[in-house]
């Protein structure tokens, strides 16, 4: 049994900001190519494009993950920076035909939320199920936490999840997490 | 009161706005009658009619929601060009009208 | 400690904890009670049983009750900033030093200078509102509306600022079991043992419900514990959350509940990093209502003395507290919680005069007493006689407690029970609601004017309508309104109870959203070197924007932004426009789609250009403007103003998912992704090429007016460039990832120091624009057509254009329309006024005489007096005409002489270099 007086008195969760990734880059499937998009992906990236916010983020082994933003409409993530050749280049160049792409490195900032009281951390703004039972790892949703707008997803068990803000509101966010965190 | 969106799953309505009854078709052509029925004239059905929601706060697809307005029962969400034509009238037509001529 | 005795507490009956004792104040005098008591069982301890002054007449009232359906004992909770009217004694759970005080009252409690309204009550009949305070009309406001003020309301708000914070949070459940009583900790219980995510709230601060209050045992145990013994097994269950002291207030659409949970209204302060409140929203797939039932009043003459309660609650106050409500009790029922109480009475060493049951042909015809209950008169077997006592526990039944069905809209089920409804025949008053002095005279006088439907009778005599929504009182009045109209009960329907079944403070409902987090703020990229430059903010939107940039001396904002013009003009200055929509928009069909959504062509537009771009709303107004910049055959960048950037993003998803899912064209906001500044001036050109890595690349002929291109600066960071110019002047908006963009404008104020760089904000921004007669916010209302703003040139009539037919209503295109012209006033001493009204000289000032107003204004640096633009019915035809522009409200009265609105550089010279 869950007693909410006893699960608030404990220390508070852990809450940080991180460095966003590098590279963001917003891709968008061409008309009638949603369902080709994914071999491709595949194919060339060696990452499956998540099709739904269920198991919606991938990673690859190469530090590249697609984030799932809506109906043929991912966010590419990756850590390294920008070398001869950008993400958005690749993309542009490997997704041809079947993808618009398009930059959105800076657009972000990440926060990362983490411990036992996590969930009811988020609870407080997010109006959507984190139980285990509705959400597990590499599961995303798009929602807003206190009239923000977020893209979360949960990294592990412990629960971890990590979410993006609109750079704008990354300090109006701040002050949400501080009074939400006690 | 929540919608399912059939992307997201239940949300909040906050996440969405709302343009109203769905299914109306914009007219081709120039017919100042035409386009202004078609942006004037709304159907006020009370019970289950079809309206736009757009997932403002989460995944940007419009969708088709089917509603009952006395109850607020919401019978169903599809994307807006997955929208299963229904059995009763679509909204297109007025529904205590003659037909236009 | 000197504990002053409880001459009322039981000595050993009660669930309260008498090693904790606690001091508390009522009307300023202290009394003690113990840990477990609320305010009232603890005031009924110490013997005090007047606990307030009714809202209408002034009369003493005592506790009716011991739960939240209190319609009588409304203290004043805590002092200072925490103060908090209207709280019912019977839910405030006693802690050390709490302070309450009476209300409505004046000078004390015990005398009343208010119930002087009592002898005046024919005035005060139902709907007395309607019919008196008419007369004389020059009375109305200074003597009628004084006198209500002072005289309305019930309790006073605290004027401090509330120092406490309040949460709000969701949960998700399989079961939320409203009620935690016996009924539904078994069901809670039950559906724990399965499984299920179950929720139980309880508004108590102790489970147990009516368990807690009578003496007969549960499972053959004591009902309290019991309780316990259940609550072991709850506590086994890892998916069952308790919530006590959370009260589910509303049901509402899809299976979500509004709860509010009173965190630490028992304590005198929060703990440090607690919130005062936690405003629940509870997704639930089931809900099951265990919310138990209220106890009927019976009604009859003076039933709302002191000492007339609830049996039941008597009953609470006897073993659940440890508290003798009296000393000489008269019990009164219409059912067997008569004989069970008096039984109770009895055991608790209570004298019980009389049992008086209704069924065997007894009833009260009135109470006698005045601040306090000495007796009742009574009518047995024909004949009536009195009895003293100084408590009355009387029962009509039990009510089933269904306020949360009905938010939905559920109908109560008829009340098949036998009751006794039947009011004696007296000249005393009979109360029906309690908390809004409504008798039953009140009903029938209602009745009588016509207002004969529930819902009309309601309304007109307030019942129902007070903070406890009729929890007493309802089910008495439509048995009155049935009897009086000669009708089934459940022929004469019943309102509508609506959320929130108690108070909940309007503090709960804002959350962490009050103050400077009404809503989230946006910053811009350069907001901290704004800050640090001392600027002033504007708010535009949920956006903080600078303002004006005043120096050291200037105390006037007319006087910077005087200044920031003239060093644009003729320097250069940087302002940041990172707030305006920008959308990337590519694919095969982008031309197409753009061609639509805006009322402009875009097939000629080359590539590595801009164009001024008009969105209309598909009525033919001008819904947003901006521009749309070609990067690539397929490839486009458009921006949107402030304030519709969000809007027009939704309208361009409506078009393409909605009107042309056929068309294959993709866009993103990039709003975020791009830290944007225009950089304004003669000097723009000098001091881009000094951050640039290809300064030549630059050069008009290589970079002319309306040009857009990528470029790559010195330090290696890509930006882009677009020639556009709001000013007037040469310019440029240069644009560099967000993340680099407060690093650029350090880049450039360092780079053009020289140049007399300057930073202008949205002021400054303002009143360039008017200048050179660009329409912005104040032009765009919605209600303005392309030909009523003179950019008719820019619209091709194609009819896919969103908006293009209905603009070509004959109507739209009248030249009568007010239409979009200059002004610049006569005596060039004068200021003008935004809002003013074009009238002629010499006409009156009437609404037959108006011909359009003034939307914006600024005092030109350029030109040395003020300058406008309006909208004036046919007013290209009326350049040179003088008119007056009124300004009723603020009292301006000024010539202005009519012009075109471009009042510098019309040749669009400067621009161009």
């Amino acid at each position: 049994m869950s007693d909410l007086l006893t699960l608030l008195r404990q220390p508070s969760s852990a809450v940080a900001e991180l460095a966003a990734p590098r590279q963001l880059v917003s891709v968008i499937a061409r008309r009638g190519c949603a369902k080709q998009l994914p071999g491709l992906v595949l194919e060339k990236f060696g990452i499956a494009l998540p099709a739904q916010p269920k198991a919606g983020v991938s990673v690859s082994a190469r530090e590249l993950a697609f984030l799932w933003c809506g109906p043929g409409h991912w966010l590419a993530m990756s850590d390294t920076a920008a070398g001869t050749r950008s993400l958005e280049e690749q993309l542009s160049d490997q997704l041809a035909g079947l993808a618009s792409v398009c930059d959105q490195s800076g657009s972000r900032i990440l926060f990362s939320v983490h411990g036992p009281n996590a969930r009811m951390l988020l609870g407080k703004g997010l109006g959507v199920d984190l139980n285990p039972h509705s959400f597990a790892p590499n599961d995303v949703a798009v929602s807003s936490i206190g009239h923000i707008g977020v893209q979360l997803w949960q990294v592990d068990a412990t629960p971890t999840y990590q979410l993006l803000v609109a750079r704008s509101y990354a300090e109006s966010f701040r002050h949400w997490l501080q009074a939400a965190d006690g | 009161m929540l919608i399912p969106c059939p992307y997201c799953g239940l949300r909040s309505h906050e996440e969405f706005t709302t343009l109203g009854e769905a299914g109306r078709v914009r007219p081709s052509g120039d017919d100042l009658q035409a386009f202004a029925d078609y942006v004037y004239l709304r159907n006020n059905v009370a019970g289950r009619h079809r309206e736009l929601w757009f997932h403002a706060a989460g995944c940007h697809a419009w969708l088709t929601v089917e509603r009952d307005t006395l109850t607020h029962l919401i019978h169903g969400a599809w994307p807006v060009n997955e929208t299963p034509t229904s059995e009763a009238h679509t909204g297109n037509e007025p529904a205590n009208e003659a037909p236009a001529p | 400690m000197n504990l002053k005795p409880q001459p009322f507490r039981h000595n050993n009956c009660g669930l309260i904890d008498r090693n904790t004792t606690m001091a508390f104040q009522f009307d300023g005098r202290t009394y003690h009670g113990h840990a477990g008591d609320t305010l009232a069982s603890a005031l009924l301890a110490n013997g005090v049983r007047l606990l307030g002054r009714s809202f209408k007449y002034h009369r003493p009232r005592g506790l009716l009750s011991a739960g939240s359906e209190e319609p009588n004992a409304l203290v004043e909770l805590r002092t200072d900033a925490r103060r908090e009217p209207n709280t019912r004694a019977t839910v405030i759970e006693l802690f050390d030093g709490l302070e309450a005080r009476s209300q409505n009252r004046w000078p004390s409690l015990q005398f009343d200078l208010g119930a002087i309204n009592g002898l005046l009550a024919p005035l005060f009949g139902a709907g007395f509102y309607y019919k008196t305070f008419m007369w004389p009309a020059a009375f109305w406001e200074r003597v009628y509306e004084p006198l209500i003020r002072r005289a309305a309301g019930l309790g006073r708000a605290a004027m401090e600022e509330d120092p406490d914070s309040y949460e709000k949070a969701w949960a998700f459940c399989d079961l939320l079991v409203v009620g935690g009583g016996e009924t539904g900790l078994r069901a809670a219980l039950e559906a724990g043992r399965r499984g299920e995510r179950v929720i139980v709230a309880d508004e108590d601060f102790r489970w147990g419900g009516r368990c807690l209050a009578e003496s007969t045992p549960v499972d053959g145990l004591p009902g309290a514990q019991w309780v316990e013994q259940i609550l072991r097994e709850l506590a086994q269950l890892p998916e069952v959350m308790l919530m006590p002291r959370t009260t589910v207030f509303g049901a509402y659409d899809s299976g979500v509940h509004g709860a509010l949970e009173r965190v630490s209204d028992h304590l005198s302060e929060p703990l440090p990093g607690q919130p005062r409140q936690r405003l629940w929203r509870i997704v639930a797939k089931s809900t099951l209502l265990a919310t138990g039932s209220i106890e009927r009043p019976l009604v009859f003459g003076d039933n709302d003395r002191p000492g007339v309660m609830l049996a039941g609650a008597v009953r609470t106050y006897l073993h659940r507290y440890g508290v003798l409500p009296g000393e000489r009790a008269v019990v009164y029922a219409d059912n067997d919680n008569g004989d069970v109480t008096a039984a109770n009475l009895r055991a608790a060493g209570i004298d019980v005069a009389a049992v008086l049951d209704t069924r065997r042909g007894a009833s009260v015809v009135r109470a006698l007493g005045g601040t306090a209950l000495r007796g009742v008169e009574i009518s047995e077997g024909g004949r009536t006689r009195r009895i003293e006592c100084d408590l009355l526990a009387m029962s009509g039944g039990w009510m089933p407690n269904l306020a949360l069905a009905t938010h939905h809209g559920s109908k109560a089920p008829a009340d098949t029970g036998t009751r006794h409804f039947a009011v004696p025949k007296t000249q005393r008053k009979c109360f029906v609601d309690f908390q809004h002095d409504v008798t039953v005279d009140d009903l029938l006088l209602a009745r009588q004017e016509g207002f004969t439907s529930v819902e009309h009778l309601k309304r007109y005599t307030t019942l129902g309508m007070a903070t406890d929504q009729g929890k007493t009182s309802n089910l008495n009045a439509l048995a009155i309104v049935a009897e009086a109209a000669g009708k089934a009960l459940a022929e004469v329907g019943s309102t509508r109870l609506r959320p929130p079944y108690t108070p909940v403070a309007l503090g709960a409902f804002a959350g962490h959203h009050r103050g400077r987090h009404f809503r989230p703020t946006r910053l811009t990229p350069s907001h901290a070197w704004a800050e640090a430059r001392g600027a002033v903010f504007v708010e535009a939107g949920n956006w903080l924007r600078a303002q004006y940039f005043p120096t050291t001396g200037e105390d006037d904002w007319l006087t910077t932004v005087t200044r920031e013009v003239q060093a644009v003009r003729s320097g250069v200055g940087i302002c940041d426009v990172s707030t305006l929509g920008k959308i990337d928009l590519q694919g095969p069909d982008a031309v197409a789609f753009l061609e639509r959504v805006y009322a402009n062509r875009f097939q000629s537009l080359a590539v590595g250009r801009c164009r001024y771009a008009l969105m209309l709303r598909e009525d033919g107004m001008v819904m947003d403007d901006g521009t749309v910049a070609r990067l690539g055959p397929q490839r486009f960048l458009v921006t949107t103003t402030t304030a519709n950037a969000v809007g027009a993003y939704q309208h361009l998803q409506y078009c393409h998912q909605v009107l042309w899912p056929e068309l294959d064209v993709q866009f993103i906001s990039v709003t975020e992704r791009w830290a944007q500044f225009s950089v304004a001036g003669p000097n723009a050109r000098q001091l881009l090429q000094r951050v640039v890595a290809e300064p030549m690349t630059l050069e008009n002929g290589a970079f002319p007016y309306l040009a857009c291109s990528n470029f790559i600066l010195r330090n290696g960071t890509q930006a882009r460039l677009y020639r556009v110019s709001f000013s007037g002047e040469l310019a440029y908006e240069i644009a560099v990832p967000a993340d680099g963009g407060e690093a650029l404008i350090n880049q450039l104020f360092v780079a053009g120091e020289d140049l007399g760089v300057v930073a202008y904000g949205t002021e400054a921004l303002g009143v360039m624009r008017i200048e050179k007669g660009h329409v912005a916010g104040n032009e765009l209302t919605g209600h303005t057509t392309a030909f009523d703003l003179g950019l008719q040139r820019l619209v091709a009539a194609r009819n896919e254009a969103v908006g293009s037919v209905l603009a070509r209503r004959p109507a739209l295109l009248e030249p009568t329309r007010p239409q979009l012209v200059g002004l610049r006033p006569v005596n060039q001493q004068q200021r003008l006024y935004a809002g003013s009204h074009f009238l002629p000289q010499g006409a009156a000032n009437t609404a037959q005489h108006d011909t359009g107003y003034v939307t914006s204004v600024a005092y030109s640096p350029s030109l040395g007096y003020w300058i406008g633009l309006g909208l004036l019915e046919r007013g290209p035809e009326r350049h040179g005409e003088v008119l007056r522009a009124v300004d009723l409200l603020r009292g301006h009265d000024v010539l202005v002489e009519i012009c075109d609105p471009v009042f510098l550089d019309p040749a669009g010279e400067r621009l161009r270099v």
